[in-house]
């Protein structure tokens, strides 16, 4: 297919994206991952498409006492390769290595993915578990937006008209908290059906101390499981039980659970806890 | 006569593929890469329901879009067209309707993605832009969407015009079921359902077409065809001109796979459109539009009863199959007939019956696709086998080896007709030693031996055995020239898709005429190059195509030692060929070039050809194969199943395999790897999943999953050569056998690594949810 006809801009300064933006019908070009596909399946017709690669004043991958920022041009692929990331971000790092191959990586943006808020995307999921933030430029100024608020609904940011998301701001936590993800798709680097970060900090007594779990691909955006997060506070780190079905299921209800020709939503409710499990289990065996 | 020691690269040698500089250098000539000056675009309206009346089109919508040159619907095309389907149905008794497919529908559309009306325009963009400017309005009909309801009473019909749905029915068969049934210490039936699947190749179709700009009234057409010379009847036909006025073309193909080989509504409408508008016109395929656009294959539902002694020996099996076919017939009953003749593989079977219904649907229409039905049929016979080992407690290799042929028992004829009336006979092989090398190189590389990879895992080892009919006649061409350069032009009916066609043909002609591979040019895939000609299916390049230009080679030897034996006074046993020179055997100098021989037999204007001999160096030769010939082998599976999610990996595949004489091993390798790979696929991932409406769930990728190189396990190939007296080359095909062998043994591994589990497998493709379902089923 080819797309419908559109003016193609490439702006070399934020603040030409921005006005070229404030046409409601624009939309931003960054790693073109998700964008070019939705195009030439004319499953969208922007009157115009505007570039962002030619910007020069986007951050790049900025560590910053208690955040790591990432530009809106950082690509998944910088996170695996970038020592900064790897080091401080370690779910996030274990999380992209799911995605795709390398050329995918190469291409698709961080910000891209939160933007794009694909209910299998793995990036939003690592930022509903750590809590992360987004700097936003638009037509009233800058503004920060806390992830969770942000992802309004699956691929609807909460952007106001001409807004841009220019950074995420990702909180790096203490390094004793060990990180697990846990990933179940058809084949490796497919589309998630079901996944899970987790982040556990243990006491002296290897008693979990702190406990955040997210799920993600299940619902039709990331979910975190506060309930499940409280049942597990206290508990011994060598002495978990399994996460069970119904152990998951009050976080879960109220929410739609996903059912597509990937998967229907009987067995993504199956590998729920599974992939819950499975993350506690690596975030313990981690944390120090 | 001899050229013994004067090939450079002799048959059986692993010859680089010939193909692979260009494309590795991108200067491969794919459909999508040929453009002609003044080139127009087409694009499809297709219909997105399954089963309507097309109440109305209007195409000025279309035409009044800038760029758009032309808008067809099949009232436009109806003046331009001698017949107004195409005549593609086959010979056979048990169709019992119209097969041949509309080229565009004109009222009753019968499924999704069938061709309604065609855009052409000066852009693509523009004539997508045309084609969504269209709006068809449609009366919903009752959709038929499965087989099995199509068949029974009072089931809406799936087209107008049938009678029922039942399109095809027939038996497959011998001996006495009853007999072998009754009172069997071991009676099992199974329930096997193997689901919609499609080819997935790289290179999505393409057609282009352009007058022809010296012959009046002539066209050329480029198609991404497996049959190029099969797309010229077709076409020719169907618009009524000569075939001499119509030359078919397929440039670089980017995998086949089967539907390829279907010849297509566009092949026509493009070629309509180039004559209409005298200027080149071409479509390319999308990805989307290659799900609903292309033929599909299988979903089969077989019910299958197995008696077999207390011994494991088989008594009998006698079944049902029931098979999709789609909306229409464009490549007859192959997949239920080979599905139902392969069923027997390598195995004594006393008596057999299987009743074949084949139902007319709202689907896309059902042709083969690698290894055409018998993957199907295989996965049921192995399957039942490992149910009887099961049953009489034997090891699934057991249960094999009291069944298998035995090598004294060649050439093997069994009870059973192939689709093409001939008795099917195995010409040669070793069954059970092709059992016992594969599990003792299993046992060697420690199949099943290792830990798993994860405390989350457990392993699995399956054995599945297979034999695969390959080399279809009715015949292949090959003409070999030598010019006057010294050029060796093969010129083949054959066609290639990247399976190293020209690579495999090179060598032959090199290696009889005793010359470099370098100086051999192979014209293959072009209707130009020789009258007659069939294409790539079957399995049958090597030993067709093959055994073709080997004869023509040998001819064309043959004259070029008769001329030099002439010239230098000595016997043409005395003489041989050694990198293009004919000379005296062992004594190097002296000789005359092929190429001399060559210009000598163009003539010289008054003067006599040498030698008394025909003009010309050169051969033509149709090689007629008495009968398929039979490769077969064993593939050994290892898989790790997480019990939990029910995510299956692939480990390792072991193949050994037979396909008679390797012409090169190398070749036969990548055929066995990429084919185990499609069946590997078939087993755990390919389906398309269709609604009650008839509408395709999950088109196109991510959502329909395939195998991919990142993925697949490693695969080793060992190979047996058990030569067919079949062809002269003894080679059998290769193409198809990795397919046919490998669901079985996936699924088989499977099974083993959940024991003591018994949960007796029988759907393709076991993906982690229909996994993950079963095994909680089958908790206590």
């Amino acid at each position: 297919m080819t797309p419908a006809a559109f003016s193609y801009h490439a702006p070399s300064t934020l603040s030409d994206a921005l006005r070229l933006l404030e046409d409601g019908s624009a939309m931003p070009l960054a790693g073109g991952q998700s964008l070019m596909p939705t195009l030439i399946a004319r499953a969208i017709a922007p009157g115009a498409i505007v570039d962002l690669n030619r910007i020069q004043d986007f951050p790049d991958v900025e560590l910053e006492p208690g955040r790591l920022r990432t530009g809106a041009l950082v690509r998944m692929q910088q996170v695996i390769d970038h020592p900064d990331i790897a080091q401080n971000l370690p779910l996030l790092h274990q999380a992209v290595s799911h995605i795709g191959h390398r050329a995918i990586r190469n291409r698709g943006t961080l910000v891209g993915s939160l933007c794009q808020l694909d209910p299998w995307a793995e990036v939003p999921l690592v930022a509903c578990a750590l809590e992360a933030s987004l700097l936003i430029a638009g037509p009233s100024g800058p503004r920060q937006a806390r992830f969770s608020e942000f992802a309004a609904a699956p691929n609807r940011p909460l952007l106001a008209p001409g807004e841009l998301v220019v950074a995420a701001d990702w909180p790096l936590w203490r390094p004793e908290h060990g990180a697990g993800f846990s990933e179940v798709a058809r084949r490796p680097n497919d589309p998630a059906l079901a996944c899970a970060a987790a982040l556990i900090l243990l006491d002296e007594n290897r008693h979990i101390q702190r406990a955040v779990l997210a799920i993600g691909a299940v619902c039709p955006l990331p979910i975190r499981c506060h309930q499940l997060e409280a049942l597990l506070v206290g508990k011994s780190a060598d002495d978990l039980r399994a996460i069970t079905t119904d152990m998951i299921e009050a976080d879960l209800s109220g929410h739609v659970i996903r059912d597509d020709a990937l998967a229907d939503a009987a067995y993504r409710r199956h590998l729920a806890p599974i992939v819950a499990a499975r993350a506690v289990e690596q975030a313990v065996s981690r944390a120090r | 006569m001899t050229t013994q020691g004067s090939a450079l690269w002799p048959i059986g040698a692993r010859l680089s593929r010939v193909e692979d500089e260009p494309l590795l250098r991108g200067q491969g000539r794919f459909l999508a890469d040929l453009k002609r000056p003044g080139m127009l675009h087409a694009r499809f309206l297709r219909s997105p329901i399954a089963h309507a009346r097309l109440q109305s089109l209007d195409l000025s919508s279309a035409r009044a879009v800038p760029g758009v040159i032309a808008a067809w619907s099949a009232t436009d095309l109806l003046g331009r067209l001698a017949l107004s389907r195409l005549p593609v149905a086959m010979p056979g008794k048990a169709v019992r309707g119209p097969a041949d497919p509309p080229v565009l529908a004109a009222e009753e559309i019968c499924h999704i993605g069938e061709a309604i009306a065609v855009v052409v325009a000066d852009t693509p963009f523009a004539a997508d832009d045309g084609v969504a400017a269209l709006r068809p309005l449609f009366d919903p009909l009752p959709v038929v969407a499965d087989p099995q309801a199509a068949l029974d009473p009072g089931a809406p019909l799936a087209r107008a015009e049938l009678k029922d749905n039942l399109i095809a029915a027939f038996e497959s068969g011998y001996g006495d079921v009853e007999a072998g049934l009754k009172d069997a210490p071991i009676r099992i039936t199974r329930r096997f359902r193997l689901n919609k699947g499609a080819a997935h190749s790289v290179e999505t179709r393409g057609v282009m077409a352009e007058p022809d700009p010296v012959q009046p009234d002539g066209l050329i057409l480029w198609s991404s065809t497996q049959m190029p010379h099969r797309v010229r009847a077709v076409v020719a036909a169907t618009l009524g001109m000569p075939e001499l006025s119509l030359r078919v073309i397929a440039p670089d193909v980017g995998g086949g796979f089967g539907p390829k080989f279907v010849t297509y509504p566009e092949e026509v409408v493009i070629a309509a459109l180039a004559r209409s508008l005298g200027r080149p016109v071409r479509w390319i395929e999308d990805r989307a539009e290659n799900f609903v656009a292309t033929t599909q294959e299988r979903l089969q539902v077989w019910e299958v009863t197995v008696a077999a002694n207390a011994d494991g020996s088989l008594r009998a099996i006698s079944g049902t199959l029931v098979q999709d076919c789609g909306a229409y017939l464009p490549y007859g009953l192959t997949v239920p007939q080979n599905a139902s003749t392969n069923l027997l593989g390598p195995y004594r079977l006393p008596a057999y019956r299987l009743s074949v219904r084949c139902a007319a649907t709202n689907l896309v229409p059902v042709t083969p696709t690698r290894g055409a039905g018998r993957p199907q049929g295989t996965f049921v016979m192995e399957r039942m086998l490992d149910a009887v080992a099961d049953a009489a407690a034997l090891s699934r290799i057991e249960v094999r080896r009291r069944n298998l042929i035995a090598a004294s028992d060649m050439p093997y004829r069994t009870a059973l007709q192939t689709r093409d009336g001939n008795a099917m006979i195995y010409d040669s092989g070793d069954y059970p030693a092709c059992l016992e090398q594969a599990v003792s190189a299993a046992t060697a590389l420690g199949f099943g031996q290792r830990p798993a990879s994860s405390p989350d895992t457990r392993m699995g080892v399956g054995v599945s055995c297979y034999v695969e009919g390959t080399g279809r006649g009715p015949f292949e061409s090959a003409r070999v020239r030598v010019d006057p350069a010294g050029q060796i032009e093969v010129s083949t009916g054959a066609a290639a898709q990247g399976q190293g066609t020209a690579t495999v043909l090179t060598q032959v002609a090199a290696a009889v005429l005793g010359v470099s591979p370098a100086s051999v040019v192979i014209r293959a895939g072009d209707t130009a190059a020789v009258p007659h000609g069939l294409g790539a299916f079957a399995s049958r390049q090597a030993p067709v195509a093959g055994a073709a230009v080997r004869l023509a080679a040998e001819a064309v030897r043959d004259k070029a030692l008769r001329v030099a034996a002439a010239r230098l006074e000595v016997a043409p046993s005395d003489l041989e060929i050694v990198d293009g020179v004919v000379q005296i055997v062992g004594v190097p100098g002296d000789g005359i070039a092929l190429a001399d021989i060559a210009r000598a037999l163009c003539g010289m204007p008054g003067f006599p050809l040498p030698a008394g001999e025909a003009p010309g160096l050169q051969a033509d030769i149709a090689f007629e194969p008495p009968g398929l010939c039979y490769a077969n082998g064993v593939h050994v599976a290892e898989v790790e199943v997480d019990p939990l999610t029910g995510q299956v990996r692939v480990t390792r595949m072991l193949v050994v395999h037979d396909c008679g004489v390797a012409l090169n091993p190398t070749l036969v390798e990548g055929q066995v790897i990429g084919g185990t790979l499609h069946g590997i696929g078939m087993a755990l991932h390919e389906e398309v999943l269709v609604d009650a409406e008839g509408r395709i769930r999950n088109a196109p990728y991510p959502a329909s999953v395939v195998p991919g190189a990142w993925d697949a396990p490693k695969i080793n190939v060992l190979h047996r050569e058990s030569p067919t007296p079949f062809n002269p080359l003894g080679a059998k095909g290769a193409g198809e056998g990795g397919t046919i062998g490998a669901p079985a043994a996936v699924i088989a591994a499977i099974e083993d690594a959940l024991r003591p589990l018994s949960l007796a497998l029988s759907e393709l493709p076991m993906t982690p949810a229909r996994l993950a379902a079963r095994i909680a089923n089958a908790r206590p």
